[in-house]
């Protein structure tokens, strides 16, 4: 086997030794437990830049191996791997830096950076995996690897939000379980191929395919937090800001959603799914989360709790984008995987910045915390922007492409579903940035830090302004090869056959 | 006859045992009733054998029989240690050991 | 089928079965208990032998080795094919980390541990002779013999409640034994043989088959703690050491499914009936539901997995519904994921019990909800656990989930959909009733000076044990493999 053959494995490995290394490690060696886990974030940054250099090129990345003879393990790179495992590795080393920031001098740091290092492994599992086999197989890990990082604080609260999630996500993981084998029972182990297979088939049962479709989607949507599958969402927010970040930018939700693209694009192929006539129920499945996740954030005055609706709601932006017909819709609900991404790990640096520094925990208790903590705030109005659709910002663009993607495919209810959405997201966050900015700051802070010249800890800080840059640059930098919609475009090319 | 007698001392074996599992219980009484439903068991078996497979009929017995033996034995064994515990642990609890 | 009497034909499977019992003799000859390197030398004959087994079967194919003369033609004798090789393979790796971990753990009891040695390998002696024997009545006797040592086993330490439990678990012996024993004379009454794969199969299944098959099938279902007649499991293993639990119920509680499993699998054609694969499925059904919610419900961590025991029981007997009345590659299907359910049950569940026997140790209860606070204190063993527990519950990548994925995809071939749903249902139930561990341990509890901290050699190998367990859905080829090399009609 060539190095090309290794290499999507290769980049998995990063995370699981380094897994495997902190593990083993006393909770005070804690510098080599910092240099470890450095060192596996920009290895792997490195790795996935170069896979998709190579992927840019055309070169074909495959590690494949036999479990049994009907059934294979396979890791792939293509162009929308590379999309989640770009967005994964940059955003984990982020997470990473603010990680160490956050939990300083907390117990029990060595069995949170293991589970940490898991958890992005398995990501990269569900990024890579070739076929629904594999997928199924690293979406499971990630439940595994991210329940000890939801109950990290041992408190009763947080074990009961880890009770929660896991029942939601194995569930859930039971449901994809029985599709899957319904699946592989009627047309054996099928591979991700752009355009999808199942229309060349030979199953006739057009009511088993639809049946299943709607299995995979209930099995994706409960990660993905599709209503009613999201209770577990806001309840997790129990968990500290960097696995927040985690859960809602990088790991759990995205997986979810990018479970769904490919079940659509690459297992089903577009077109085989719209003459199905699956893909309308999923908009609006897509829609009414849309809308009722922004109304349940406008109701929450928990900063965390707020930005977790808010996620639930943002990430049917992907959902809808994918069952929209045509380029625009893959190209929006791509894009704004990745810019969401970007936007929403802002605002978790951001709400954990002011917890941590300020002790703020409510909308309300934010006044005047512009003045306080300046960086950090506009970092939140960028990202708050950004997630509204103001140009230039990241949002806009993928925004733009859905409604553009909703009038070409004659859906215009969609444009008013995004429409209000933005209004909705407007309201529950421009107050924010009033209270921010506009407001004087009360006489004492709940429970305020001081860390010498900077408005907080630096590993908080420049985390949070590197993604706020970001944000910055994805937008204002769209048209520049390698920009999120870039490759969003050039994955579209590929799907359409353009 | 000769079939008529082994019928009648099967059945009677039988009906001892079940008669003995279910009026005891004691659990060594009770390993004796296995006993002798096996012993039962095999002379009905007897009866019924055809004579080119009664070699294997017979050394199914020689095994089984001391073997269920040997468990009843043991059964035994375990109660009076048990017995035994029990008088240490109070000398005067004495009710319902022998039937 | 390949008929040979050679002396070298013999000589290895021979070997195998009498080599644990050499051993126990040479421990019986010895004042002191056995060492470090006595232990040693037995596992490491045993390993070789088995692997002598394991390579010539795949040379050679599989055969049956007849006594000569009229045992021969009862059909009494050895049978070397690949399940008999994989089950010889598991009982190595199994006893020995079972004979590692009592090495360590009655480190400080050298009475109870020489008594260890004197029950523990005529076990594996007994074992061994009923994974290759070919007839009833080898069968009896290995089953036997493995009987008494289990008695001794749980009763070790002579006091009044493992007392009690061994007799429990003595009165299901004998139970079992009085329908198994009197099974194989129906059989042998009726066809003349007491070879487990009853010779003429073209006739149809008369009376006396039919009773036979009832009489095993009962006797083996109660030994092997099907619901609802697996009340004596969980004192048994429950009440007993941990290492030794593990043992019992990683081992013991599979030979009994063997036997079945191989007296149905070469009786196949005599036993299409779908009515009592039903029942059977029905049977395991219930097993897998209401183990799973009694292991929920329990409050002491080693009863917790002696009920996971029950529960998992459930998904080995889900075979027999699947076999009956399927086309022969869904029969294989179902063959191979109760076999590698199987497997990885008995990898993680010796797994389970010897890091649970740790965790008990250390926290000095008995108690789950004294777990507080272990994970970082006793971590290690928690890993371990944690990790067996991946594979009871069926999570990728571990055996216990290709072996769930395979149970469903033969109950879809089969059309009997229903099983999927019991395995699904059945998985979550395990996921409960883990999680509710995990749970536990992540409570902040008591501080360093509160563990009581054993050797580090205890953790070897239920972590060895648990790598494995999780391990196996990646490199099930092999165990498979071997599973097709058959005995040429």
């Amino acid at each position: 086997m060539s190095f090309n053959d290794w290499l999507p494995l290769l980049v998995l490995s990063t995370s699981l030794f380094a897994a495997f290394i902190i593990f083993g490690l006393r909770e005070w060696q804690h510098r080599w437990r910092e240099a470890i886990n450095l060192f596996a974030a920009v290895a792997k940054i490195v790795l996935v830049a170069y896979m998709g250099w190579g992927v840019a090129e055309g070169i074909e990345y495959e590690t494949r191996f036999q479990l049994t003879p009907e059934l294979a393990f396979v890791l792939r790179a293509d162009s929308l791997t590379i999309a989640f495992a770009g967005l994964s590795s940059l955003l984990w080393l982020c997470t990473t830096i603010y990680a160490i920031g956050y939990l300083e001098d907390s117990p029990n740091r060595s069995r949170f950076f293991g589970f940490f290092s898991f958890c992005v492994a398995s990501t990269l599992g569900v990024a890579l995996a070739g076929n629904l086999f594999t997928f199924l197989v690293f979406y499971e890990i990630l439940t595994l690897s991210t329940y000890p990082l939801v109950v990290h604080r041992g408190t009763e609260k947080a074990l009961r939000a880890g009770r929660t999630y896991v029942a939601y996500a194995l569930a859930g993981g039971a449901v994809l379980l029985i599709a899957v084998a319904w699946l592989h029972h009627l047309v054996g182990d099928l591979d991700f191929i752009a355009g999808g297979q199942l229309v060349n088939s030979a199953v006739a049962d057009d009511g088993a395919l639809i049946a299943i479709f709607a299995l995979l989607i209930v099995g994706l949507g409960v990660k993905a937090a599709l209503v009613p599958l999201h209770s577990w969402l806001p309840q997790a927010m129990v968990a500290p800001a960097p696995v927040s970040a985690l859960l809602h930018a990088v790991a759990v939700v995205k997986a979810g959603v990018f479970g769904m693209v490919r079940v659509v694009y690459d297992l089903y192929g577009v077109h085989f799914a719209s003459d199905l006539g699956v893909l309308e129920p999923l908009a609006w499945v897509a829609a009414a989360t849309i809308i009722y996740g922004s109304v349940q954030a406008l109701l929450q005055s928990d900063l965390k709790r707020r930005l977790a609706y808010s996620t639930v709601s943002q990430v049917s932006y992907v959902t809808l984008g994918i069952t929209l017909f045509g380029p625009l819709g893959t190209i929006g609900g791509v894009v704004h995987l990745i810019h969401q991404g970007l936007m929403k790990i802002t605002l978790f640096f951001c709400a954990g910045n002011y917890a941590e520094t300020l002790g703020v925990h409510g909308v309300r208790a934010l006044d005047g915390a512009g003045r306080r903590m300046p960086w950090t705030s506009m970092a939140f109005t960028v990202a708050a922007f950004g997630m509204i659709g103001a140009p230039p910002l990241a949002g806009f663009i993928s925004k733009w492409y859905l409604g553009q993607a909703a009038v070409a495919a004659d859906m215009h209810f969609m444009v008013w579903v995004l429409v209000v959405s933005t209004v909705l997201n407007a309201a529950y966050f421009l107050p924010i940035v009033y209270r921010l900015w506009f407001r004087s700051q009360p006489a004492d802070w709940p429970h305020e830090r001081i860390w010498g010249r900077h408005e907080t800890s630096l590993w908080l800080l420049l985390p949070t302004l590197a993604t706020a840059f970001f944000v910055i640059v994805a937008g204002v930098f769209a048209g520049v090869a390698f920009s999120p919609l870039s490759w969003s475009i050039f994955m579209a090319e590929d799907v359409y056959g353009l | 006859m000769l079939e008529l007698m082994f019928t009648l001392v099967g059945g009677l074996l039988l009906m001892a045992g079940i008669w003995l599992f279910l009026s005891r219980r004691d659990f060594a009484l009770r390993a004796l009733a296995f006993l002798l439903l096996t012993l039962g068991g095999f002379v009905l078996l007897l009866v019924f054998v055809p004579s080119d497979h009664l070699s294997g009929l017979i050394l199914l017995a020689a095994l089984g029989l001391p073997v269920s033996l040997a468990l009843a034995v043991l059964a035994r064994f375990l109660q009076r240690r048990l017995w035994q515990l029990s008088d240490e642990v109070d000398p005067d609890a004495g009710e319902g050991r022998h039937d | 089928m390949r008929v040979r009497g050679g002396m070298t034909d013999w000589l290895l499977p021979l070997l195998l079965i009498v080599q644990p019992l050499l051993w126990a003799v040479w421990a019986l000859s010895r004042r002191k208990p056995l060492g470090g390197p006595g232990l040693a030398v037995g596992v490491g004959v045993n390993g070789a032998l088995t692997l002598g087994i394991a390579l010539n079967l795949l040379a050679e194919g599989g055969r049956v080795l007849l006594l000569p003369g009229l045992a021969g033609d009862l059909g009494i004798g050895l049978r070397l094919d690949g399940v008999g090789a994989l089950f010889v393979i598991l009982t190595w790796l199994i006893a020995s980390c079972c004979v590692m971990q009592v090495h360590w753990y009655f480190r400080d009891q050298p009475l109870l541990r020489k008594r260890v040695w004197h029950l523990v390998l005529p076990l594996w002696s007994g074992m061994n002779l009923i994974w290759l024997a070919n007839d009833f009545l080898l069968i009896y006797l290995g089953m036997e013999v493995v009987a008494f040592c289990v008695v001794g086993l749980i009763a070790l330490n002579g006091q009044a409640q493992p007392l009690r439990s061994a007799m429990r678990y003595l009165q299901a012996v004998l139970l079992g034994t009085l329908a198994l024993l009197l099974g194989a004379g129906v059989l042998v009454v009726g066809h003349g043989t007491l070879a487990v794969t009853v010779a003429d199969q073209s006739h149809e299944p008369g009376p006396y088959l039919a009773v036979a098959s009832a009489l095993i099938t009962a006797g083996l279902t109660y030994r092997a703690a099907l619901f609802p007649l697996h009340t004596w499991l969980p004192p048994a293993h429950g009440s007993s050491y941990a290492p030794l639990s593990a043992l019992l119920s990683a081992l013991v509680t599979k030979a009994s499914f063997y036997i079945l499993a191989r007296y149905w699998l070469a009786n196949e054609t005599l036993f299409a009936s779908e009515l009592l694969g039903g029942m059977v499925g029905v049977m395991a059904s219930a097993a897998i539901l209401w183990g799973g919610w009694m292991a929920w419900r329990q409050v002491k961590l080693k009863m917790l997995v002696a009920y996971s025991s029950v529960n998992q029981v459930g998904y080995f007997f889900l075979m027999f519904p699947l076999i009956a009345a399927a086309t022969p590659e869904v029969a294989e299907t179902a063959r191979n994921g109760a076999m590698l359910q199987v497997i990885s049950h008995a990898l993680a569940k010796a797994a389970l019990f010897m890091a649970a026997g740790n965790l008990v140790m250390g926290i000095a209860s008995e108690r789950i909800d004294g777990l507080a606070g272990v994970s970082r204190f006793l971590p290690i063993s928690l890993l371990s656990f944690g990790l067996a527990g991946v594979s009871i519950m069926g999570l990728p990548p571990s055996g216990g989930f290709l072996a769930k994925w395979t149970l469903l995809q033969a109950s879809l071939g089969t059309g009997q959909w229903w099983w999927a749903l019991v395995i699904v249902t059945g998985g979550f139930l395990s996921a409960a009733y883990i999680f509710r561990v995990y749970r536990q341990t992540y409570l902040e509890g008591p501080g360093e000076h509160d563990f009581h901290y054993g050797s580090l050699w205890l953790e070897v190998a239920p972590m060895l044990l648990a790598f494995l367990a999780v391990g196996l859905g990646l490199v099930a080829g092999m165990p498979l493999a071997l599973l097709d090399v058959e005995v040429a009609p």
